[in-house]
């Protein structure tokens, strides 16, 4: 009986671990645009080096992005960037942390694209807010392409635009986001 | 005397547009120009994995030359190359992003130069990267 008990349970720790399906990646992609209204220049800029976790079972999400590891086309605006906006040398990094709530929606184990929505914390230059965020999550054996689209007001996240820019430098900014991830 | 105030003037003005054309064209940093602090793949990825504010002000933003062995190769969206170095901690890698596009690169023993981008979720990140050896 005992060891009917033991061979039960190891099993089902089998399946667990089966079931435990985590998919990664660290070449995501992302790119964010800022260009004011009437701006004659474009302010973005777009970062190759993203890490991102996505957990099948319990629909955790894991973004994580470098700052210094965005481009610009332009050396000054990415010195700017870096050095006043977002003060990359004290907070080097950002980071999303949530979860899909429509978890039950998207089907894993089955080819498809399915709508998400993912809610939690996201930290951009030190400062933490709630968010929600739509996006999409399409299934291909046993890789998982994310992607979402969605604006931050730099306000809330203490990125001081000072007026001189601020013909250039819009209050908000897009951000796109990219995955490509693969089982692990 | 009011023809020196005014070319004076001229050359300052000048002096300053050419400064701006400057400031605005100005190039990219590149690593090869920077003196690299050098280091051995497995170190780097265990100083990060121990404590990543300490490592964070010793290698953040500065150019890095890492020595060590190719684990794994990533093609970025935009098709540029990752090269993952070989530590002693899977979870904990030195990853390389590189510059130039379309390298082709073998797995073995290689000698990378890059910026140091910081810790992400227990790698270390250069970016920028060069080929020294």
């Amino acid at each position: 009986m005992k060891k009917l008990l033991l061979t039960v349970s190891c099993l089902m720790m089998a399946t667990t671990a089966m079931f435990a399906q985590k998919y990664m990646t660290r070449t995501g992609r992302i790119s964010f645009n800022a260009t004011a209204a009437k701006s004659p220049e474009k302010i973005e800029a777009i970062n190759n080096e993203v890490a991102n976790i996505v957990d099948a079972k319990t629909g955790d999400i894991v973004f994580q992005v470098l700052i210094k590891s965005f481009k610009f086309e332009r050396e000054l605006m990415q010195e700017h960037f870096n050095e006043n906006y977002m003060q990359s040398d004290k907070f080097p990094k950002s980071e999303f942390k949530g979860k899909i709530d429509n978890l039950s929606d998207v089907n894993f184990t089955k080819d498809g694209t399915y709508n998400a929505k993912v809610s939690g914390k996201l930290t951009i230059h030190g400062v933490t807010k709630d968010v929600n965020v739509p996006g999409t999550i399409a299934v291909k054996g046993n890789t998982v392409a994310v992607k979402a689209k969605f604006s931050v007001k730099l306000n809330d996240y203490n990125i001081d635009i000072p007026a001189m820019v601020a013909d250039k430098v819009g209050k908000d900014a897009t951000i796109t986001l990219e995955g490509n991830l693969t089982q692990k | 005397m009011g023809k020196k105030i005014l070319l004076t003037i001229l050359a300052l003005v000048l002096i300053g547009v050419c400064t701006g054309i400057y400031m605005w064209n100005k190039p990219h940093k590149k690593v090869e120009q920077a003196e690299g602090i050098v280091i051995d793949a497995r170190v780097l990825a265990k100083e990060y994995s121990t404590d990543e504010k300490a490592a964070d002000t010793k290698y953040l933003n500065k150019a890095i030359e890492v020595k060590g062995t190719i684990d794994e190769l990533e093609k970025t969206q935009d098709g540029g190359l990752m090269v993952i170095l070989k530590t002693d901690d899977v979870a904990a890698g030195v990853q390389c992003a590189m510059r130039e596009k379309g390298l082709a690169l073998k797995r073995g023993h290689i000698v990378i130069k890059g910026f140091c981008s910081g810790g992400l979720m227990g790698s270390v990140s250069l970016t920028d990267c060069v080929i020294v050896q």
